[in-house]
Formats: structure tokens, C-alpha cells, sequence
């Protein structure tokens, strides 16, 4: 299977005041095409650091974090941005939706970035990921309009369009219900499968990590499992 | 979309919107009105100075005459060939030429009978004093520098070719009260006296016809408008002391009374052409426009000031409720100075959409005041002026573009530093 991630000793300290505080104390982890994965831990055991980094949002103190075969450490703003745009979609625990937008707008934005895609090109992926998520009767609403699992599934359209590589979730289902943390997870779990779309999410909900393929665990800053 | 969407943000905390608008308006407000009223001045001092001082656009004097004239008036003066010669030269701008005209400055002493008193008196060709007391820029502009019988004086001059207009002033000196029209015959009937340009003295008849006013508190006392026969005749001579050239569209003056400087110089003619608004010409112009100007670039410095601060207050609260939006955006693959494009067209919609509202303020602002007619005496200026603010659509216009290139750049900069945080750090914030 194709390489997508790949993470080599990678540390992260954060500055808090005078204080160094390691999240982060030299993590390898490799993440395939395809895969379905998961990364649990406790609260402040460094699972939201590590996506920032595996989503190229943060740098690592040392080491080298390779995406989609480019190493991310000697890449500039612009690099990383781009790179963000074309290979990665992000799912927010907070759903991040732009309030004023509605749901195909929201959806739209990332392709928006580029100007190279034609407008119909642009409107037939919209379509598409809307219908993937089954949000085709609210593509009007505004964010305000919709319950937290509707929010949730446009925020998984808006990572979708840009057909990316990897698809990034950090705590996806813990603003939801558990009903509707099912429903998104069943949701992830489908495009996984007839889409292959490659999915690395991290959770602390222990009830979830049935349903994934690949568990990484995560403590004090190091993969334990 | 990315337009739509900054215009949606304006919705988003109208509170905001509205205080910010409201600062924008009355910026807009303060110099369009600033505006208006500098541009109905410069107008009115304008058509005051070309036609009724009878400067014209151009005043062409022999070469270093405008200094020395008063100290060797014969020497000095542009003889009546010579006068052929200028107006041969000034065929080829004759497209743009309106009219030409002559005239003849001096001073003297004028007397009742009883009363002898200083004057200084400009005497200009009937031609001249017909097309200037009538011409639309004067009527359109400068009425208020006009006297109630102003007008009158070229209908006093084709029926008694002695007639002199003087000012209320110089008529209550030599105890004469306006209108002279009225007095009896003895009582309009005076007599000028005068050094004429060879140092001998001399004097002449002449009737009191209408009033005028110089416009400026200075000259008041001693204002006298006559026919430039009149004069010539008190100054024995048939020359003029400089000659007018009135512009059809006075747009390219500079560019012209150069010109015209350089075929004088090239055919070695001994004359100098100066446009209007040199000092030399009409200090009161110079002095009154450039007290406006310095004054308006204060207040516009402190318009300009205000209004961007407002901006600058309005983004950075607007980038802190937004930071973890801004995260997104920049999680999605927006680039920095695209984010800071899309913060800076909000601005722009809330300044274009405050410009059109500060435009019908300031056109009804307008519509009141000048019905209310204020009059007051600007420093300088011996007249009463009714205090007037004019909408001018060219003015709104650029003025609209100032605040637009202002607001835009101010919103680039201010959004471009707020940008610098990380995603990571953005997306993490909770939010003001």
C-alpha cells in the first residue's frame, strides 16, 4: 500500500512560560492509503499534536515528517498551505463551519483556493461529496440551520471535495450525541470503504475504536501500542 | 464567492458594522462637504479674480512692467502697435480665446467739489467690463461680489461715456451715498486727478454711475472702475498697462502662458505673460486658497486619521471573534494575503456602501444649509458671502476613491500582521 505519512522521531515541546513541556517525545508512525485509523489517548497525551502535525498545521521540534513523499519540515508557508489544499481534508471537532455560508458554499470553499478548476468542474464535486453525505435537501441552510450531526456531515464534504489523500479528524464525534457520533462514524467508516478515502482520526471515546482498522495508542507523548 | 461572503460578514455583529459605518460616514461626510465648500470658493474667488478684477486668464505686461510700471509708466506701458503685435501673437491660440482686453491702473485723487480723497483705478475696455459682468462663470459663481447695480455700469458707460463706478466706501468719503444712479446731477458729478504716466499733473470730469466692490478689504476705500478712455485721458497716453486674454476652458493655462512666454522670448519681444493665479497677479487669491488648502489638509490628516483607526479598530476585534475561522480557512489551503484579500474586501463593502449613504448626507446637509443662507465676511474679503456647501459628483468621486485606497490599505496591513499567528495557534483559540 502507498506510503502517506510517515513520521521519523518526531518531538514537540511547547513553551509554557520558562517551562518546556515535551507533547510530543519521538513518535514513528506510518499511515497508508486506504487505512482507517485511529489514534486514542487520554486528554493531554500529545493525539491532537501529533495530527497537527501529521496535517502539516505545526512543525515538529525534531524530526521529519514526510506527506505524500514530501518532507514537510523544509517546505515554506506557502508549501504547507498548498500541500494542505491538494492532500488533506480536516474534520473539526467544532464542525469549523463559516457561519455566513451555507452548506454548498461551505462545501465549496476549498476549491475555491485554486482558480484552476471550472466552475462546472467545481459544481459537479460539490454535488457529488453533498450526495456522499446525504445533505442534498439542505444545501441552502446556513450552519445555524442544522442539527450538530448535519454540521459534522458538511465539514466531512468540505474535507472530501478536494479529493484528497488523507483525511484528518480530530475529535470528530465528541460534540455529538452518541446516536449521531455513530452515524458520522458508520458515515467515515462507508467512504473508507467504496471510496477508499484514507482516514486518521483521533478520539478518547474507547466506545469508537471497535469500528476502526488500525489503532494507534498514544501516552505521555509516546506510541505504546 | 469570496466578495459575497465579505459582504455577508458585515451581518454578522451589525453593532460593529453600523459604529464603524457611521465613523466612515462622517469621514466621508466631513470632506465632501470640506470639499464642496473649498471647490465653491476656489470658483467664486476664481471668477472674481479673472472677470471682475478684470485679470483675465492671462494678463500680459511689457517684460519686468508688472514691477517697475508705477516708477516709469511711459517706459513701461504696452503702446498701441505694440498691443497689434501681442494680438497678432495670440492668433494662434485663438481657438481657445474668448476675448481679449486692455487696461490701465493708476491712482489719484478724487473730489466733490469740496472733498478730495485717494483712489485706485482700474480702467478697462467696454468690451472687457460687458462680457465680465455678465459671463455665466460670474453669474454662476461670484454673484455675491457683484453690488446690486453692477451690472448696470456698461449701459451707464454707452449712454455718458464719463461714468465711474466706485465703491460704497470711496462714495461715503467724499460724502456720496449709494445708489449713485439716484443722486442729483450736481452730486454724481466729480472731479480725478491725477499724475499722468509723463509726471505732469492732469484731471478730468466724470459722473458717479453705479457701485462696485474690489472684494478686497484692502482696496475698499479707494476702489474706482472706469472706461479705459477715461483713464487713458487723466493719464495722457493711449497705451495700456497690461492687456487680458480671457480662455475658453482655462484647463491648460500653465502650459499656455508658457507658450506664449516662449514666442515672446523667440521673436525677442520685450513682454510677459502671467497666468491668473500667480501671486503677483491676484494675491488675494493665492493667499485665500492657499489658507484653505493648508486648513483642508489638517482636517482631511485628521479625517483620514479617524477613519482608519475606526477600520483598524473594527478588524482587529472582527480577526480576534474570527480567529479560529481564520484557522480554517487557513487549515483549507487559503493562503495568508488571500485571508487578509477577503478581510480587506468586508472593509471595502462597508466603506463603498458608507460612501453612497455619506453622499445623500452630505447632498442633504448641503440642501439645508444653503437654504438656510448663512452669510459671513471671510478674513480679507470685503463683502458679505453667503456661507455654501456644494455636492460636486467628481469630488464624491475621488473622495470615494481616497477612502476606498485608504480603508483597503489600512485593512491589507492591519489583516497581514494579524495573520502571522500559526494554524495551529489560530484554530486552537476559543475565541474573543
Amino acid at each position: 500500500m502507498e506510503q502517506l505519512v510517515k513520521l521519523t522521531g518526531v518531538k514537540k515541546s511547547y513553551k509554557l512560560g520558562q517551562t518546556l513541556v515535551p507533547a510530543l517525545r519521538g513518535i514513528n508512525l506510518e499511515i497508508h492509503a486506504g487505512e482507517f485509523t485511529s489514534v486514542i489517548g487520554a486528554s493531554g497525551s500529545g493525539k491532537s499534536t501529533l495530527l497537527n502535525l501529521a496535517g502539516c498545521l505545526d512543525l515538529p521540534t525534531e524530526g521529519s515528517i514526510q506527506i505524500a513523499g514530501q518532507e514537510v519540515t523544509r517546505m515554506n508557508e506557502s508549501q504547507q498551505s498548498d500541500l494542505r489544499n491538494e492532500k488533506i481534508g480536516f474534520i473539526f471537532q467544532s464542525f469549523n463551519l463559516i457561519p455566513v455560508l451555507n452548506v454548498w458554499e461551505n462545501v465549496e470553499l476549498p476549491l475555491l483556493v485554486k482558480a484552476k478548476l471550472s466552475p462546472d468542474e467545481r459544481k459537479s464535486r460539490v454535488e457529488s461529496v453533498i450526495k456522499a453525505v446525504g445533505l442534498e435537501s439542505f444545501q441552502h441552510h446556513k450552519p445555524d440551520q442544522l442539527s450538530g450531526g448535519q454540521r459534522q456531515r458538511v465539514a466531512i464534504a468540505r474535507a472530501l471535495v478536494t479529493n484528497p489523500s488523507l483525511v484528518l479528524a480530530d475529535e470528530p464525534t465528541a460534540n455529538l450525541d452518541s446516536k449521531t457520533a455513530h452515524m458520522i462514524l458508520d458515515l467515515m467508516a462507508d467512504l473508507n470503504k467504496k471510496q477508499n478515502v484514507t482516514f486518521l482520526f483521533c478520539s478518547h471515546d474507547e466506545k469508537l475504536i471497535g469500528r476502526v482498522g488500525r489503532i494507534v495508542r498514544i501516552q505521555d507523548g509516546v506510541i505504546v501500542e | 464567492m469570496m466578495w459575497r461572503m465579505a459582504f455577508r460578514n458585515l451581518f454578522r455583529n451589525k453593532r460593529r458594522t453600523m459604529a464603524t459605518g457611521a465613523a466612515v460616514i462622517a469621514g466621508f461626510v466631513g470632506l465632501i462637504l470640506l470639499g464642496g465648500y473649498i471647490f465653491y470658493v476656489e470658483k467664486g474667488l476664481r471668477a472674481n479674480a479673472v472677470y471682475l478684477l478684470n485679470k483675465g486668464h492671462i494678463s500680459i505686461f511689457k517684460k519686468e512692467g508688472l514691477q517697475k510700471y508705477a516708477t516709469k509708466r511711459s517706459f513701461y506701458e504696452i503702446k498701441p502697435e505694440e498691443q497689434k503685435v501681442i494680438l497678432e501673437h495670440l492668433k494662434k491660440y485663438e481657438n481657445n480665446i474668448e476675448w481679449t482686453g486692455h487696461a490701465i491702473t493708476g491712482s489719484g485723487l478724487i473730489s466733490n467739489g469740496e472733498k478730495s480723497v485717494p483712489f485706485m483705478a482700474t480702467g478697462v475696455d467696454l468690451l472687457t467690463l460687458e462680457k465680465s459682468l455678465n459671463h455665466p462663470q460670474v453669474k454662476k459663481w461670484a454673484h455675491d461680489f457683484l453690488t446690486k447695480d453692477a451690472a448696470d455700469f456698461v449701459q451707464a458707460i454707452k449712454s455718458d461715456p464719463l461714468s465711474i463706478s466706485i465703491t460704497a466706501r470711496l462714495g461715503e468719503l467724499i460724502d456720496r451715498k449709494t445708489p449713485f444712479s439716484q443722486l442729483p446731477e450736481e452730486k454724481r458729478n466729480v472731479q480725478l486727478a491725477g499724475m499722468d504716466v509723463y509726471g505732469d499733473l492732469n484731471a478730468v470730469d466724470a459722473d458717479l454711475s453705479t457701485s462696485y466692490s474690489t472684494g478686497s478689504e484692502l482696496l475698499e476705500d479707494a476702489g474706482m472702475l472706469a472706461p479705459y478712455e477715461l483713464l487713458q485721458k487723466l493719464y495722457n497716453t493711449d497705451g495700456a498697462y497690461y492687456m487680458m486674454v480671457y480662455l475658453k476652458d482655462d484647463g491648460h493655462l500653465s502650459r499656455t502662458v508658457a507658450n506664449l512666454n516662449h514666442d515672446f522670448e523667440k521673436d525677442n519681444l520685450p513682454f510677459q505673460a502671467y497666468p491668473f493665479n500667480d501671486p503677483a497677479i491676484s494675491p488675494n487669491y493665492v493667499g485665500s486658497m492657499g489658507f484653505l488648502y493648508a486648513m483642508a489638509g489638517f482636517f482631511v490628516f485628521l479625517i483620514c486619521g479617524a477613519v482608519a483607526l475606526s477600520i483598524v479598530n473594527s478588524l482587529t476585534m472582527g480577526i480576534l471573534e474570527r480567529t479560529r475561522e481564520i484557522g480554517t480557512l487557513r487549515a483549507i489551503g487559503f493562503q495568508p494575503q488571500q485571508i487578509s484579500w477577503m478581510m480587506t474586501q468586508e472593509s471595502l463593502w462597508l466603506c463603498f456602501l458608507s460612501s453612497l449613504f455619506g453622499i445623500v448626507l452630505a447632498w442633504m446637509i448641503s440642501v439645508v444649509v444653503n437654504l438656510a443662507h448663512f452669510t459671513f465676511s471671510p478674513p480679507g474679503v470685503a463683502v458679505a458671502v453667503q456661507f455654501r456647501l456644494s455636492v460636486n459628483p467628481t469630488l464624491a468621486v475621488m473622495i470615494t476613491a481616497l477612502l476606498l485606497a485608504l480603508v483597503g490599505t489600512t485593512s491589507f496591513i492591519v489583516t497581514r500582521f494579524k495573520m502571522k499567528m500559526k494554524v495551529v495557534e489560530l484554530l486552537s483559540d476559543s475565541g474573543a
